[in-house]
């Protein structure tokens, strides 16, 4: 069975400084989701570029407020499962009832497409920074 | 560059090594996601099919959720400096950082309220349309669990100002704040997919 650490559950949390510039980014990121809004850009476009900031949001959130990318991965695991699981059944329930009209499915597909290798990308560099 | 704060005093004689009760909460967050995915799927399964008014275009408001938006992204940042605070030992500030939580949830609060207030003015009840039983329902599922968290939140200040709150029992603070930043991410998606898409030029 795999040992689990303390240094894996006792990894240094990010500082205040850190936080709000997360918090920035955030704030900058809901101001140009509002800003899209009042543009005219063809739908498609808008619910792709809604999707990635939205996608974007959740993942700074999830991954410093909620400290997924510090704590251990079984936390990540937990909560990864249960998110990608939801998303798949829901998006199958969707396609299955028509309900997702082709820019909604082009907004959801940019929102796997982009989710997923950011999480990738997060989890290997987790590895290569070994525990602790 | 960073702080490193001194990591919650888990308790670690378990199994795995890890705290019991932040495993427990994370299994429920991720339960969560289906609960709120079930939730925002019938929102779309029902979009566009309601047979009389108001549609979403008729009674939302997107600057006023902007903002609503806005302060409960805000409250996260408040939480996660709670937490921050209760690591270091700096009391007074978790204390601050908590209240402040508390006082952006209820501005949430109170802007849903009378969001609610003004869309049944204007027509729009949970019995009027399917646009209208998905809306409140998902919307009044997220609120009861803002709210929720409020009353956590202000119990923990409570216990701070006792002085039942010690840096040991920083996991407590840590286990709201993974609950509150939830809830901001579900209204995360439910801003970009109830509000903003079906309203979209």
């Amino acid at each position: 069975m795999e040992t689990v650490t303390d240094k894996d559950e006792l990894a240094a949390h990010p500082g205040p400084k850190q936080y709000v510039l997360v918090a920035l980014v955030l704030a900058v990121a809901t101001a140009m989701e509002v800003g899209w809004y009042y543009l005219d850009v063809p739908h498609g476009l808008f619910v792709a570029l809604l999707m990635f900031l939205a996608v974007l949001k959740f993942s700074l959130v999830a991954l410093w407020f909620m400290h997924l990318r510090f704590d251990n991965s079984i936390f990540k695991r937990l909560f990864v499962t249960g998110l990608l699981l939801a998303m798949a059944v829901y998006l199958i329930v969707l396609t299955i009832f028509g309900a997702l009209k082709w820019p909604l499915l082009v907004g959801f597909t940019a929102f796997l497409v982009v989710f997923l290798p950011i999480f990738l990308i997060v989890r290997a560099r987790g590895r290569q920074a070994g525990p602790g | 560059m960073a702080v490193h704060a001194q990591p919650s005093e888990h308790s670690t004689h378990t199994s795995t090594g890890l705290s019991n009760a932040k495993l427990g909460m994370w299994a429920f967050l991720g339960s969560e996601c289906l609960l709120f995915g079930a939730l925002i799927s019938t929102f779309l399964l029902y979009r566009g099919k309601s047979l009389s008014g108001p549609t979403p275009k008729d009674v939302y408001d997107i600057p006023y959720t902007s903002v609503s938006s806005f302060v409960l992204l805000m409250s996260s940042l408040t939480m996660v400096l709670a937490l921050a605070a209760i690591q270091r030992g700096d009391h007074p500030k978790l204390r601050v950082s908590l209240m402040a939580t508390a006082l952006l949830g209820m501005t949430f609060i109170s802007g849903q309220v009378y969001e609610f207030t003004r869309f049944v003015q204007e027509g729009l009840s949970v019995r009027t349309n399917l646009f209208g039983t998905s809306f409140f329902v998902l919307t009044g599922f997220h609120g009861a669990h803002v709210t929720g968290g409020i009353i956590m939140l202000l119990s923990l200040f409570g216990m701070s100002l006792d002085g039942r709150l010690p840096t040991e029992k920083a996991e407590a603070v840590e286990l709201v704040g993974l609950y509150w930043h939830f809830v901001d991410v579900v209204w995360i998606v439910i801003f970009t997919v109830v509000y903003l898409i079906p309203t979209g030029k």
